[in-house]
């Protein structure tokens, strides 16, 4: 899904539009030329069309250029890159505005004062431009659109980075690690029948597939990852009373869903609300790996397996 | 969901941040969601960057910033998002409170306007004339002073009042309120004979309702007291009061004192006060307490219920001892027990149970409360002229007068009802 920056077609910006971009954006204090300022800020928006429909870029108006560039974080985006491109004064700037916010996110990121500053470091490195590709220099700040602040940019590379980094090596941690707390938390669940496990899995499919991509959002983050109320709101960028709401509806129509799919499938109401269990965990079954274990409703302990979902708390250990 | 990390499939930073501060558009933050909603690795990065935001909020992107306002961020803003909820029943309850404050408001105005015809007692007006509720050496001072020093200022007063356009009464009761509690000079030169020079200390603050003697003795409205106190105390003169108008305020300073046969005269005149323009507002409780500038009652007792119409305050205290200022609780009297047992309850009647009373006894052919009856703030327009006046002619049936003001009750919820709030009589 990144954004795919094309190279500039027949469209052209506004020349007083442009020159107000320029002016605004400090494209100047970089040494960034008229020239190079206009490929950068015309490859962008033919990447998204000035903000309109597929192919009707060549017809943005001036007024629709002005409001698609209004969108964006242009002088972010100068910055930037103005940064891949090695300007001096650019990554003076850059430093003298990132650099610590950069440390401290990654500090709280990784919840430690050395592991962070590893975290960023490394992250600096990448923007340096010192890892090549194919015989290239590549700088990760090339990729960033003006779409949202830079220093959220930042952050969110920083986060991927160190993502990427756990799923790379929790693989080298002994697998008891992972096992243990939840073999206990396995034993205080009552296990359905093992005959129903089949029609429960098939259920819990059915029942998934009919739910919107928020609800599901919600029943992850909140049952398979264990976030809380505010960090989903935030997210979502509502109230966290929004979230509890729409979190109660969202198990209540999956088990609803649920419970009609197992009397479908045969089962009497009073089977199919103890296949169900008292757990409601058990019920996000959205494990549809391959390797996936069809039938088995211990749903967070195969999402571990194959999701970050306890990611939190298995870098916490 | 995905077992293993494809860099592939994930969004990339960019679209990734764009979803954590809202710049995306619906669609493409639908695809984000969905994608998140199968995708372990993707909610993990946006719920990090996403709590490594919070702590960098204050301070984020402030190249940015000049750009675009980023969200309400900061310990204060913080705090206000956090408690942004809060403000729902918070907003509600001011709402409430400002209908009530809304509802009461009237209360005050009826009152000023009532009082709005008090006689200017005479600069030589003697101790036996000084009202019932005047007592001590310093009120006696003050007779003697503060009626020259205001005579001027109440003639200038004079003249610009009765140049003024005709307004309704209520505004201008109010506008005399102001007026009244914003200069002390008015105040000294209007209670002249019977209140003490105002002490600074004892003026009521701008916002809050003006002590009762202030507009009381500024625009005071006769109340035809029981004849024999009016004959035996003599009462400080009361001009007959006007029928309503702006013109009531030409008394000042105009108002010669009457001789006792005047007086006597003027009473028997105006035994059949006339009832156009009155309009008592009763006040009960904390409402009527407030207008009382100092709430102690001579008993040294807390006040446990309290009244107000028109000019006239009652309060009773925790013993049962009911007591009577004629100055908004300036000074106060010692009403005389008329009633068995122990007095619990004081209320003024409401101005419905007035008008519905007057108008029965109107009815009923009542036309001449007797003295002790005798409705306080009931009087001819005759205030309103020049000293020596006719009064006016009774030949147009006046309203009938509410036989009871106040209301009082004792411990076995018997009811005793008074009209200037001496006098009680069994209901």
């Amino acid at each position: 899904m990144a954004a795919e920056i094309a190279p500039a077609a027949q469209c052209t910006i506004a020349a007083t539009l442009l020159e107000e971009l320029w002016r605004t954006s400090g494209a100047g204090a970089y040494a960034l030329g008229r020239d190079e300022f206009e490929r950068i800020v015309l490859r962008i928006a033919m990447a998204r069309n000035f903000g309109r429909a597929e192919g009707l870029a060549a017809e943005a108006t001036p007024q629709q250029q002005a409001e698609f560039f209004a969108s964006i974080r242009v002088a972010d985006l100068v910055l930037a890159r103005a940064c891949a491109a090695g300007s001096e004064r650019a990554w003076e700037r850059f430093i003298e505005l990132y650099r610590q916010p950069l440390l401290r996110a990654a500090i709280a990121i990784t919840g430690s004062d050395t592991l962070g500053r590893e975290l960023a470091d490394g992250l600096y490195a990448e923007l340096y431009g010192l890892t090549e590709r194919e015989g290239e220099r590549r700088c990760p700040l090339d990729s960033y659109s003006g779409r949202g602040s830079l220093i959220g940019w930042l952050r969110t590379t920083l986060a991927q980075r160190h993502v990427d980094h756990h799923r790379r090596t929790h693989r080298e941690q002994p697998l008891e690690d992972f096992m243990e707390p939840l073999q206990t938390a396995g034993e205080a669940v009552a296990q359905p029948e093992p005959s129903t496990w089949p029609l429960l899995a098939g259920a819990v499919e059915e029942a998934v597939k009919k739910m919107g991509a928020e609800e599901r959002f919600l029943l992850a983050s909140y049952y398979l990852d264990g976030r809380r109320l505010h960090a989903i709101a935030a997210v979502l960028a509502v109230h966290e009373a929004t979230v509890s709401r729409k979190l109660k509806r969202a198990t209540e129509n999956i088990r609803k869903q649920i419970v009609r799919g197992l009397e479908r499938r045969g089962l009497s109401r009073r089977k199919a609300e103890e296949a169900l269990g008292a757990d409601p965990r058990d019920l996000t079954g959205m494990d549809n790996s391959p390797g996936g274990s069809p039938g088995f409703v211990r749903l967070k302990e195969l999402l571990q397996q194959s999701q970050a979902g306890t990611f939190k708390e298995q870098a916490d250990r | 969901m995905n077992r293993h990390f494809q860099s592939d499939i994930h969004p990339d930073a960019d679209s990734l941040n764009a979803f954590v501060e809202r710049a995306l558009p619906d669609t493409e933050r639908a695809r984000i969601v969905a994608h998140m909603a199968e995708c372990g690795r993707c909610r993990e990065v946006v719920f990090l960057a996403q709590a490594a935001t919070e702590p960098e909020a204050g301070e984020a992107a402030p190249v940015a910033r000049e750009v675009r306002p980023a969200r309400t961020s900061g310990w204060l803003g913080g705090a206000v998002a956090k408690w942004k909820v809060a403000w729902i029943p918070v907003a509600a309850l001011a709402a409430v409170g400002g209908v009530a404050l809304w509802i009461q408001k009237p209360a005050a105005p009826p009152a000023v306007t009532i009082a709005r015809n008090e006689a200017q007692p005479a600069p030589e007006t003697s101790n036996a004339a000084q009202p019932l509720a005047v007592k001590g050496a310093s009120e006696s001072r003050a007779d003697k002073t503060a009626p020259a020093q205001a005579a001027p200022r109440a003639n200038q007063q004079t003249e610009r009042k009765v140049a003024q356009p005709a307004i309704p009464r209520a505004q201008q009761g109010a506008g005399i309120r102001e007026e009244s509690a914003g200069d002390p000079a008015r105040h000294r030169e209007s209670g002249a004979a019977i209140a003490p020079p105002p002490q600074p200390k004892q003026m009521a603050p701008p916002n809050e309702a003006p002590p009762l003697s202030t507009f009381a003795k500024t625009h005071w409205q006769p109340m035809p007291q029981p004849t024999e106190i009016t004959e035996a105390s003599a009462n400080p003169v009361v001009p007959p009061r006007a029928s309503g108008g702006p013109a009531v305020v030409s008394i000042h300073g105009t108002v010669a004192p009457m001789d006792s046969a005047s007086r006597t005269a003027f009473t028997s005149q105006n035994s059949r006060p006339a009832l156009s323009g009155f309009k008592p507002q009763a006040l009960n409780g904390m409402m009527a307490m407030k207008l009382a500038r100092n709430l102690r009652l001579p008993s040294g007792l807390n006040p446990v219920s309290s009244a107000a119409v028109l000019d006239r305050m009652l309060a009773l205290d925790s013993a049962g001892a009911l007591f009577l200022s004629l100055d908004a609780g300036k000074t106060w009297e010692v009403v005389t027990p008329q009633w068995r047992g122990k007095a619990v309850e004081v209320v003024a009647q409401p101005r419905a149970a007035l008008r519905a009373e007057a108008q029965h006894a109107g009815a009923e052919g009542v036309s001449a409360p007797t003295a002790g009856e005798a409705a306080p703030g009931a009087a001819d327009s005759a205030a309103e002229r020049q000293p020596g006046a006719v009064p006016p002619s009774t030949s147009s049936a006046p309203p009938p007068v509410p036989a009871s003001l106040f209301k009082l009750g004792n411990e076995r919820h018997e009811t005793w009802v008074s009209a200037d709030g001496k006098t009680w009589r069994e209901e």
